[in-house]
């Protein structure tokens, strides 16, 4: 118990997988890193805002039926389902991925410990995330209850104990993953697949909630007690439903049979941790190696020379989709937003059966220019999109880490060198949207009767959207980069800067998509031509971010030492 | 030719690394660069590369500053950093090609060129795998053979040998003899003694930052009884600055 107390606290000075780092540096950092906390918290107020409503709302509309636990369920649930989400990808990195792992392993501790104080680390991480969204929801159900201090008390108790339950499943699973696949050859790839394949499950549930949330689904809810819902939230986590009695009903006895249950599953996976994870995690080190030798072929086709750019170019992206760590949070939401688009979609489609996917397509075969705007709409706002899914160039400096020394020393400007990885991020933003968008034009083009000309402004549209969201990324990865990190996850994960540049991302593209959709209605010009001026100014726009970006990072590199 | 004039480098304000050096590297010799840890090796080798910029002073490569001709200096240095692990997920050769690829090495004769290396540092086998499963030493003679490929002028090498096993530290060696041979120059810091003694025209040897002596070993010998080892000498000079 000793050592795991040490080891936890040893992990959360270093932060996630980063045992053992040196902080020299990190003072002069200190009020910068402070401005930009505080920034942040007052970007997420708004959305905090709009969660307690939400939480006021729901009390409001149950408890006239005399349900109000079913609001807390569907939160509580909501939560969960968030935090298994979150925590799958993370748990799997933290336990078998980051470099401490080795420095951990030859320690005289046991397997549990290490996971343990892992465990305990990521828990603190999720609840930065579920206090987020809980504590507001919360608060507006408390506050529209008019609830006594049993009930804030008992909140407070059972916010910490929900996302443990979640994690311990990400954890069991991983860890028996991890175990069985433990010869696998590349395991890399099979942590990447296991991570879609999860992500898609969640949202494959999170979508059949929604559902019954719409219209009369609520009422039917009520009076079927075996509804579907409730049947998978019980399927999943069974022991909530102990929680939920807990807080509305102010019982402390289901508090401790919850508690009861949620002890059992720590120790549960404890003792998994302790008979499974060290071999897991030893077949993790092994690197795939042939030691054969390379056929002549190949090393002459590898030896063919090419230009500067595109030699770093290759550099850049083999480098980005090699290491599992930077593929899942860097790119992999690029390639696979349409699949978490069309999950939902399907689901609906299987449940309604009078659904038919004709129906989806009746909005852009609408005659007239209407239905034209709105595709040319769309596809622009996929393309502004992309910089939530795309952090490519916005980790691109930070993702050099020490080894930024590198891009002094090789005899390549700056310059070049800077364009390279911007151009890296473009070329994945590019084919995440402006691809998927352009497939599904041609095909309206041709089966629905859109207009052939329709294709050159979306092209240029939704290419200048990618360039300027990369640009915005990359200005703010220059900006305040993560040098120092032990790990790949500390440089991609534990980046502040990342998700302010997100939220520039999001503030510009919603400005420039309201921006578009106001001036079309005031100008009221014909369609092409006004698409022609939107394109005209976002070229302008990316052109002039271009430059500015360039102007200031081969400054600021020069400055990094 | 490498000179160094008054140069200094002070780490985040206060801390002074480097104080007042002054020496040059000169073609057609190996110069061993030698001194305790934490004494300012890696950091005036950073800042002879560009990669540290000096507090003070000023630092010609050939005669040109690196600064000012930045691109062409640079081309002329075959670099070796004293922490092989880079580029970790690239595979050896796909390594070798992309620093190839940077430094303009022709495509024709390039294939032929990396084999020949290969051979020498018995990389043969490994080339196709990622360096991530490379050993250390391994990894170590990926660097030197990426930084050489080129066939720069100037070898700036820091800590080159830690790692390489015999045979490797012997070719390795022979390359810098031929190198220096030829007419160029070869800077390289180490800690082992015994190397620098067989191997160096002439050492430069910094503790906390100041430059205690340069010139010939023998020269430095000529100071001490008859019989003392290099290794007591080293103590001695190290211990009084
Ligand atoms: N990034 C840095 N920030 C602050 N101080 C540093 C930094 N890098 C090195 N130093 C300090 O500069 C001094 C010289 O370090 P340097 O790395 O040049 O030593 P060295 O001679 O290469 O040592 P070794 O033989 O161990 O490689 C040391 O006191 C070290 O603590
Ligand atoms: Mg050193």
């Amino acid at each position: 118990m000793h050592k795991y107390l040490l080891l936890t606290r040893k992990l959360f000075k270093s932060g996630l997988g980063g045992f053992a780092t040196s902080n020299k540096k990190k003072k002069r950092f200190q009020a910068g890193q402070a401005v930009l906390w505080v920034f942040l918290c007052i970007c997420l107020l708004p959305v905090m805002g709009m969660v307690y409503v939400l939480g006021r709302e729901s009390y409001n509309v149950m408890s006239v039926i005399g349900q109000e636990g079913i609001a807390l369920s569907m939160a509580f649930f909501a939560s969960s389902v968030l935090s298994l989400v979150l925590g799958f990808p993370m748990l799997i990195t933290v336990f078998y991925m980051t470099g401490d792992i080795e420095r951990l392993m030859y320690l005289p501790v046991r397997p549990w410990q290490i996971v343990g104080a892992k465990f305990t680390i990521s828990l603190i991480f999720t609840y930065l995330t579920s206090f987020y969204f809980l504590l507001p929801f919360m608060a507006g159900y408390g506050m529209a209850a008019g609830a006594g201090i049993g009930f804030w008390l008992l909140t407070v108790v059972s916010l910490f104990l929900l996302p443990v339950m979640p994690l311990v499943y990400c954890g069991i699973i991983s860890i028996i993953l991890m175990r069985v696949f433990k010869r696998a050859k590349n395991k890399d790839f099979l942590t990447v697949i296991s991570v879609i394949l999860s992500l898609c499950l969640a949202f494959g549930i999170s979508s059949v909630t929604n559902l019954n949330l719409e219209g009369g689904a609520l009422q039917e809810l009520l009076l079927k007690g075996g509804n579907s819902l409730m049947g998978l939230m019980n399927g999943i986590f069974p022991a909530l439903r102990f929680l939920e009695e807990a807080v509305a009903e102010e019982s402390i006895l289901s508090l401790f049979i919850f508690l009861a249950i949620t002890a059992a599953s720590v120790v549960v996976f404890f003792l998994i941790a302790e008979h499974l994870y060290f071999a897991g995690a030893m077949g993790m080190r092994e690197t795939k190696a042939g030691r054969k030798q390379i056929s002549a072929e190949e090393s002459r086709r590898l030896s063919r020379r090419k230009s500067v750019m595109s030699a770093y170019l290759r550099k850049e992206i083999r480098l980005l989709v090699r290491s599992p760590i930077y593929f899942m949070n860097c790119v992999m939401l690029i390639f696979i937003w349409p699949l978490l688009i069309l999950i939902p979609v399907g689901i609906q489609a299987f449940q309604n059966q009078d659904f038919s996917i004709g129906d989806l397509f009746r909005l852009i075969s609408m005659e007239g220019p209407e239905g034209e705007a709105l595709v040319l709409f769309l596809v622009l706002c996929v393309s502004l999109g992309s910089g939530l899914f795309n952090y490519i160039a916005g980790t691109s400096i930070s993702r050099e880490g020490k080894g930024i020394y590198l891009m002094k020393v090789i005899p390549v400007p700056i310059r070049v060198q800077l364009r390279a990885k911007l151009l890296s991020g473009v070329c994945f933003g590019v084919a995440g949207t402006t691809l998927y968008c352009m497939v599904f034009l041609v095909v309206s083009v041709f089966v629905f009767g859109l207009p052939a000309w329709t294709l050159l402004p979306a092209l240029i549209g939704s290419v200048c959207a990618n360039v300027i969201q990369c640009t915005i990324q990359f200005f703010v990865d220059l900006f305040h980069p993560k040098l120092t990190w032990e790990s790949e996850q500390q440089a991609v994960k534990q980046n502040i800067t990342l998700v302010l540049g997100m939220l520039l991302n999001m503030a510009v593209g919603a400005g420039i998509g309201v921006l578009v959709f106001w001036l079309n209605g005031i100008l009221a010009l014909s369609l092409p031509v006004y698409a022609g001026i939107v394109c005209m100014g976002l070229l302008a726009l990316a052109f002039v971010l271009y430059k500015l970006v360039m102007a200031y990072g081969v400054k600021r590199i020069g400055e990094l030492e | 030719m490498i000179q160094l004039e008054h140069v200094s480098k002070v780490y985040s304000g206060t801390h002074k690394a480097v104080d007042d050096c002054s020496f040059s590297v000169e073609d057609g010799k190996i110069t061993g660069f030698i001194g305790p840890n934490g004494a300012g090796k890696t950091t005036t080798i950073k800042m002879i590369m560009g990669i540290l910029e000096a507090t003070d002073g000023n630092i010609l490569l050939d005669g040109m500053d690196i600064r000012e001709n930045a691109i062409e200096a640079k081309r002329k240095i075959g670099f070796v950093s004293d922490n092989p692990d880079s580029f970790l997920r690239l595979k050896g050769l796909e390594y070798l090609n992309f620093m190839a690829d940077i430094y303009d090495v022709p495509g024709e004769g390039r294939a032929e060129k990396i084999r020949s290396m290969a051979e020498r540092f018995e990389m043969t086998e490994a080339l196709g795998d990622k360096i991530l499963s490379y050993s250390h030493g391994m990894r170590q003679k990926i660097m030197v053979m990426g930084a050489l490929l080129h066939e720069p002028s100037l070898w700036i090498l820091d800590e080159p040998l830690t790692g390489l096993d015999p045979r490797a530290a012997f070719e390795l060696k022979d390359m810098m003899r031929e190198h220096a041979a030829s007419g160029r120059t070869v800077l390289f810091s180490t800690h082992v003694l015994e190397v620098a003694e067989k191997l160096c025209d002439k050492v430069v040897i910094i503790n906390h930052g100041h430059i205690v002596y340069q010139g010939t070993l023998e020269r430095l010998r000529e100071g001490y009884p008859e019989g003392t080892s290099l290794e007591e000498i080293f103590l001695a000079v190290t211990e009084h600055a």
